[in-house]
């Protein structure tokens, strides 16, 4: 198992999670296929990988608005998946997540102070009116916004303030872990930097783990301790951050990183991108073998016929690949 | 010039206010003023002459039924050899084939359109809507079940089944809201259902659920708020049909029961009479038109104004 070593008493540990949808006709969609990773207390494991990989599915099965359909989520040491009753409502409690979308995942009917203490509401962290304003103003300027902001509606706000409003919402509660799911792919870069900033200076404020989804590469150096390649539902290559962006191993990360534009044109011009030929292949029906060995340019027999396991190839350092050695 | 006149004129300039962008004025007013439903209301309704129009007639015809009994005329008192009077300064739009006064009686019988058209509706909304959002958030089976059990109810001919029920139970107003309810609630559920059904997969409902929220709060405060507008058109197009539902029952001798007087019965009583007196059933007729009109108006300005994405 992967990632074991790595860090002592996980706050999030997942071990061979998969989450299939049926589609009907007896076809199955292999979201999330055998996925094992644990997060540390105070740390950020980013979770990288293109559009439908399942890096979303694999975040809300974490956090168990999802359910599984194998493997477990363990938050600290409890089953996500069987809490029921007062034991669910603790572990929402101490769970959040700020969600892609910033204008789908805000009610347009409710003011932001009724949005951003709705938690407080839920978990009687709060008794009345006058508390509630309170609250939801001092989350406002915690998140950078200004406190007469809490009487307007959410559609008098621009994409990088309703996000800040998202994250106002998934803090006020205190939790301990927090699923960003892409908090910053629906904003515009000089944006994105702030949420980035805004984020981290919350971690270290008040001790958060965060399960950083995203599929930008340089925006997720920047904020995690660890990063999880995802492909096809797989992670294929998971080590921390520095590692990975100095010696990438898997022929996938690779590729990924060769498609980060360098802010310097002179070294821009001579960056060598790895350009991947052909699709990905679909979910439903994935190859035999190795996920990624119809677009690998160094895949042999073997990767076309046996599924890579994950192999430990230095300190900290774990890769899905048989040419790894 | 001096330096110091030169400082009283702008002062002065200041002062005007005339620098202050036109923009920055209209932000103070922003933070400033109340953004909640009443001020969208008035708002709109300063727009909308047609709507300020209804408005005022609804407001006008419902005060008038209330204080019916400030009338001086009895409305069941006959007076036979007054009948078929025309207007005067005694009988405000004359007396009817029974010599009773038209005026008094039309304000009665807007009581009792009013009357069960408002809770005709209410029973509708409430129940349609508590059914509808039931059926669209369990979805599955249950779902199944409950929208064909609604099914079976549209394709009844209601209005004969109406008819029927209310000759074999003793007719009254409570009867009559009862029965008329029971009939109208399957649109409102439909439209209800179909709307928690998108509802209750959008990111917010799953926001509420990640923060811990249980099934009755998502649908009170996430799901029918969000229904609102719909809700509302579905209510004013309800009690406008039930006005005419009323009318029609009444019309056919099977609604309120005489001498009490219904826009419905009035305009039943005015058949005898259309050949010599139409105006009396010209009255009633154009009561009953308005108001069913008003109330259609008005619940297209509601579902604007209480869209809060739609504020100027």
């Amino acid at each position: 198992m992967c990632g074991k070593s790595i860090i002592e008493e996980p706050v999030l540990q997942v071990n061979h999670l998969k989450k299939y949808f049926p589609m009907g006709k007896g076809q199955i969609l292999k979201a999330v296929d055998d996925v094992s990773f644990e997060i540390g207390k105070g740390k950020t494991l980013g979770l990288v990988g293109e559009s439908g990989c399942g890096k979303t599915t694999c975040g809300r099965t974490c956090t168990g608005l999802y359910s599984k359909t194998s493997g477990e989520v363990l938050f600290k040491g409890q089953d996500v998946h069987k809490l029921r009753g007062k034991d669910r409502k603790a572990f929402t409690k101490s769970v959040q997540t700020i969600f892609q979308d910033p204008y789908a995942s805000l009610d347009p009917r409710m003011k932001v102070s009724e949005l951003v203490t709705e938690g407080l509401r839920i978990h009687n962290m709060i008794s009345n009116k006058k508390e509630e304003q309170e609250r939801a103003q001092e989350l406002l300027r915690l998140v950078g916004l200004q406190a007469e902001h809490a009487n307007r509606y959410i559609h008098e706000f621009s994409g990088g303030q309703r996000q800040r409003i998202g994250i106002a919402r998934a803090l006020a509660i205190e939790p301990e872990f927090i699923v960003c799911d892409e908090p910053i792919s629906a904003l515009d870069v000089s944006i994105q930097a702030q949420i980035v900033n805004l984020l981290k200076e919350m971690q270290a404020k008040m001790d958060l783990t965060y399960l950083f989804v995203a599929h930008d590469l340089s925006m997720v150096r920047h904020i995690s301790d660890q990063v999880a390649v995802m492909y096809l539902g797989k992670i294929v290559e998971l080590t921390t951050s520095d590692e990975l962006y100095s010696h990438p191993v898997h022929p996938y990360t690779q590729a990924l990183l060769s498609a980060i534009p360098i802010p310097d044109p002179d070294v821009e011009k001579k960056r060598e991108r790895i350009v991947l030929t052909g699709d990905v292949p679909s979910p439903i029906s994935p190859p035999p073998g190795c996920r990624f060995c119809s677009r690998c340019k160094y895949a042999t027999e073997q990767c076309f016929e046996e599924e890579p396991e994950m192999k430990k190839i230095g300190p900290e350092h774990y890769v899905a690949c048989h040419l790894c050695k | 010039m001096n330096p110091e006149h030169n400082e009283i004129v702008r002062d002065e300039v200041l002062k005007e206010d005339a620098f202050m962008p036109i923009e920055t004025k209209h932000k103070e007013d922003d933070v400033l003023r109340d953004r909640g439903i009443w001020y969208n209301l008035l708002t709109s309704f300063k727009e909308n002459k047609l709507a300020m129009f209804c408005l005022c007639f609804l407001i006008i015809i419902i005060i008038a039924s209330i204080l019916a009994p400030l009338s001086p005329h009895d409305p069941d008192k006959m007076d036979l050899l007054n009948k078929l009077a025309p207007m005067s300064k005694e009988h405000f739009l004359g007396t009817d084939g029974l010599g009773r006064d038209y005026f008094t009686r039309a304000l009665y019988g807007g009581r009792v359109s009013l009357v069960v058209g408002l809770f005709s509706m209410m029973v509708a909304i409430v129940f349609g809507t508590l059914y509808g959002t039931i059926s669209g958030y369990i979805g599955g089976t249950v779902d199944n079940l409950m929208m064909r059990a609604a099914d079976i109810f549209m394709s009844v001919p209601s209005f004969l089944l109406i008819i029927i029920i209310n000759s074999l139970l003793s007719p009254s107003m409570t009867t009559m809201i009862v029965i008329i309810g029971m009939f109208s609630w399957m649109g409102v559920a439909r439209i209800v259902r179909a709307e928690t059904m998108s509802l209750k997969e959008r990111d917010f409902v799953l926001v509420a659920k990640n923060l811990g929220a249980g099934s009755f709060r998502i649908i009170f405060n996430h799901i029918i708020p969000n229904m609102i507008p719909s809700i509302i058109v579905a209510a004013s197009i309800s009690i406008a049909r039930a006005i005419l539902t009323e009318s029609s029952l009444s019309f056919l001798g099977f609604g309120v029961q005489l001498p009490m007087s219904s826009w419905g019965s009035m305009l039943q009583s005015a058949q005898e009479h259309i050949m010599d007196v139409p105006s009396l059933a010209l009255y009633p007729g154009l009561l009953i038109l308005l108001t069913v009109l008003s109330f259609n108006v008005l619940g297209d300005v509601l579902r604007n104004a209480l869209e809060p994405k739609l504020v100027k």
